[in-house]
């Protein structure tokens, strides 16, 4: 070796290596909507789910005015403002409602324990009262200002955004992608879904020509054959335009049949079985009800919407794509009619846009959250990095935060959409499930499976068990299923990793505990053998066998089970208690012929509590 | 600009030696309207960078960082640095053109280049073969190679809807 190339390898091995040993395991699945900018436009309040703090921001120095750190595990989720500067924050996994003083100094008034996974919030200006919407089904009011509980109703499972439009109140339901509104009480007067749509399927040779449903809109009647039926789930966001109309961003579940081979997940016009969908569902000058306007937005999991101050213009997140995306509303008036759902109303899909229209991508990562600030700048929050995006006209300024670099090969691999339009988050929106069934060439009918609660301790994996691990699992779905690339060997670590602390839904905080203990008592029961397959901290035995449910699958983990209707894995048992009829196998799945419809009741209370 | 250019060196390509971290997804991707059907279509080129972190805009700061803490995510800071090497080619003449393994031929990336034309290298597609990282302080120093068509003498291809690349045609 002469000493030129010794002096060469010397300098290179002074220097050092990239780690070989990915880094540990960091942040939360992307929920989304996590910011808001103050009414008067001075500051910008972050709730870093990733992080568990709380940040202020000001806009006229681009500076961090105040840092909240919180509690390990809180997850900050919406935060809302008051008519008196107080600005209030979900959290998601703490259960509780903060309440801060003001964006200068981010003082915590009080703490509320509202419910155990509160996540969309609104101040009704009429009584000066926050409203919490709990996954679980509650919906919680506490006074602006206050420190305690006002009001708990329960309306329905799965609540996300509550919403005030004409002095009334509404909330959405996130996987149904449902809009309720709610009279005085709390109770539902109405239920609205996104019109069902047609859409053209060149993977079919003849589509399932079903019935439109019941939405009304450009979409509902018979659809004809060759073509499919897509419908409305996963509503991410909803907000309500100055005008009063309510729209909702939400993902549209294209009813096509799935093939297992290389890129079979890709469907329609070979932009994937899920769509993105922006939908009018209530217009208060409007007798004609909801309306499914042309498709705007393309890109997978669109997290999140924020509306201008004229209500001129609308900026949708999809992380799938790390895009934001800046559309005239204009565009809402204009009938879903193109059947390939794809075109996009605000820009070319190039990342040349400003504020004012079309694509962005500021490269630094997965955006989570938008909004406006008066004046129609455009803010975009980016978590890795982590900063936010201040986008004026063309102009971006980017203000870096600290906190330091959030890394983890594995959630972002879970949160990138394939060449297919489909991320790993769209029918497992923030870990979980979208509580849909689809159809499978060689499987026949399957529910999607919940990712949350202890997932990698509960192989092998899918209804048949046929996938041993999930790295394994990880290339067949990803790499071929959803022609995404080869996962590399850090995501093979960093995904399991990250998705085994995604905890399994919390069970609501008003249930009937009596009726809880009852079934606690028949489901240990002998008798009931529920306990045979269905036994140990994850309520499984890991065994594939047939319960006469039309097949042999793996036992199902019971953790989080109250909230992941509809059940059996094809969907077929819409409710807990509609397992126990028919449908359920009968005595060879577990012995409750014998029971009474109310230990049956109180059976299921049990199973919700889990 | 100036303060553009202050965080990014192109130096000439040193051999990698065994201590240095590499990912490599030997695709040779080339680009995908015209199939090769001749010899010597395949550019391959080495380019190396020495980036400032302290100093990179932030798009840069958080692929440095991820490559530093995980080797595997290293292919994107080498994708993201040969997507932006025709802006600053573009927007900063001063910069050194850079050193082509091979000799001859042009870049190409998402389409073949213009005979005899300018060679300035397309933002899009161009796929890291390999991707050589390593740290100096706040400096990431990283050698990227890439594959690209070449309009070389010796290359046939077959235009698009020619069936199936039967048809052959020599550049100029």
């Amino acid at each position: 070796m002469n000493k030129i190339s010794l002096a060469l390898f010397l300098a290179a091995c002074s220097s050092t290596s990239p780690s070989k040993t990915p880094p540990p395991s960091w942040g939360t699945p992307v929920s989304g909507g996590t910011m808001l900018v103050a009414h008067d436009g001075s500051h910008v309040i972050v709730a870093d789910p990733d992080r568990d703090r709380v940040l202020s921001i000001d806009l006229g120095t681009n500076q961090v005015a105040a840092e909240l750190p919180l509690n390990p595990g809180d997850e900050p989720g919406r935060v809302v403002e008051d008519g008196g500067g107080r600005f209030y924050v979900a959290l998601r996994r703490g259960g509780a409602l903060l309440e801060l003083s003001d964006y200068s100094t981010l003082g915590v008034v009080a703490r509320v324990p509202v419910c155990p996974e509160p996540r969309g919030l609104v101040w009704d200006q009429a009584s000066n009262a926050i409203d919490v919407a709990c996954t679980g089904g509650e919906l919680v009011t506490v006074p602006a200002g206050g420190n305690a509980v006002s009001r708990a109703v329960f309306v329905d499972r799965d609540l996300r955004d509550p919403v005030i439009s004409g002095g009334k109140l509404y909330v959405t339901r996130f996987r149904e992608a449902e809009l309720l509104a709610l009279d005085a009480s709390g109770a539902i007067v109405t239920r609205v879904t996104p019109p069902v749509v047609a859409r053209f399927d060149e993977s079919q040779n003849g589509g399932l020509g079903v019935d439109g449903g019941s939405g009304s809109g450009s979409g509902s009647g018979t659809i004809p054959v060759g073509e499919v039926p897509a419908v409305g789930a996963v509503a991410w966001r909803t907000l309500v335009l100055p005008d009063g109309r309510i729209v909702m961003v939400h993902q549209r579940q294209l009813q096509t049949v799935l093939h297992t081979t290389q890129g079979g997940y890709g469907a329609g016009c070979g932009q994937g079985p899920v769509e993105t969908g922006i939908t009018v569902m209530m217009d208060p000058n409007s007798t004609t009800g909801v309306f499914a306007s042309a498709p705007a937005v393309v890109g997978a999991l669109p997290v999140d919407m924020a509306v201008t101050a004229a209500g001129d213009r609308l900026a949708i997140v999809t992380a799938g794509s790390q895009t934001v995306h800046v559309v005239e509303t204009t565009a809402l008036q204009t009938p879903d009619d193109q059947m390939c759902g794809g075109g996009d109303g605000g820009g070319d899909g190039s990342d040349d846009g400003g504020s004012d229209g079309g694509d962005m991508q500021d490269h630094l990562g997965t955006p989570t959250s938008v909004q406006f600030t008066p004046a129609g700048d455009l803010l975009v929050y980016y978590p890795e990095l982590p900063a936010v995006v201040v986008h004026h006209g063309t102009q971006a300024k980017t203000i870096t935060l600290t906190g330091g670099i959030g890394y983890d090969s594995g959630r972002a691999l879970f949160h990138t959409q394939t060449s297919v339009g489909l991320a790993c988050a769209s029918c497992h929106p923030e870990g979980r499930d979208d509580g849909l069934v689809w159809q499978f060439d060689t499987e026949g009918t399957r529910r999607t499976q919940s990712l949350a609660g202890d997932i990698t301790d509960r192989a092998p994996y899918h209804w048949a068990g046929d996938e041993p691990d999930l790295p394994t699992l990880m290339d067949d779905v990803f790499a071929t299923r959803m022609a995404g690339p080869q996962p590399t060997n850090s995501q093979h670590t960093m995904l399991p990793a990250f998705l085994e602390r995604v905890q399994a839904p919390a069970p609501s905080s008003m249930l009937d505990q009596a009726a809880v203990a009852r079934g606690q008592v028949l489901f240990q029961a002998t008798e009931t053998a529920c306990t045979t397959c269905h036994n140990g901290p994850l309520f499984t035995n890991h065994t594939i066998v047939n319960v006469g449910t039309g097949g042999s699958f793996k036992v199902p983990s019971l953790l989080g089970v109250g909230a992941r209707a509809p059940y059996l894995h094809d969907g077929s048992a819409p409710t807990l208690a509609d397992r126990f009829g028919p449908q359920g196998g009968g005595d060879l799945h577990g012995h409750t012929s014998q029971l009474t419809a109310a230990q049956i009741s109180d059976l299921v209370a049990y199973l919700q509590s889990l | 600009m100036r303060r553009f250019l202050s965080w990014i060196l192109l130096v000439s390509a040193p051999v990698a030696f065994g201590c240095t971290s590499s990912s490599d997804n030997g695709s040779g991707q080339l680009p995908g309207l015209f199939t090769p059907t001749g010899t010597d279509c395949t550019q391959h080129t080495k380019l190396s960078f020495g980036v400032d972190e302290s100093k990179a805009p932030p798009p840069f700061q958080l692929r440095i960082e991820s490559c530093r803490m995980d080797a595997d995510a290293c292919m994107d800071l080498c994708t993201y640095e040969l997507s932006n090497l025709p802006q600053m080619v573009q927007l900063f003449g001063s910069f050194e053109p850079p050193r082509f393994e091979g000799g001859g031929g042009g870049f190409g990336g998402t389409e073949p280049p213009v005979p005899n034309g300018p060679t300035l290298p397309t933002p899009s597609g161009l796929t890291p073969t390999a991707c050589h990282v390593t740290f100096d302080g706040n400096t990431a120093n990283s050698d990227v190679s890439f594959d690209s068509f070449s309009a070389s003498s010796n290359c046939g291809f077959a235009q698009p809807g020619t069936n199936g690349g039967s048809a052959t045609e020599g550049n100029p």
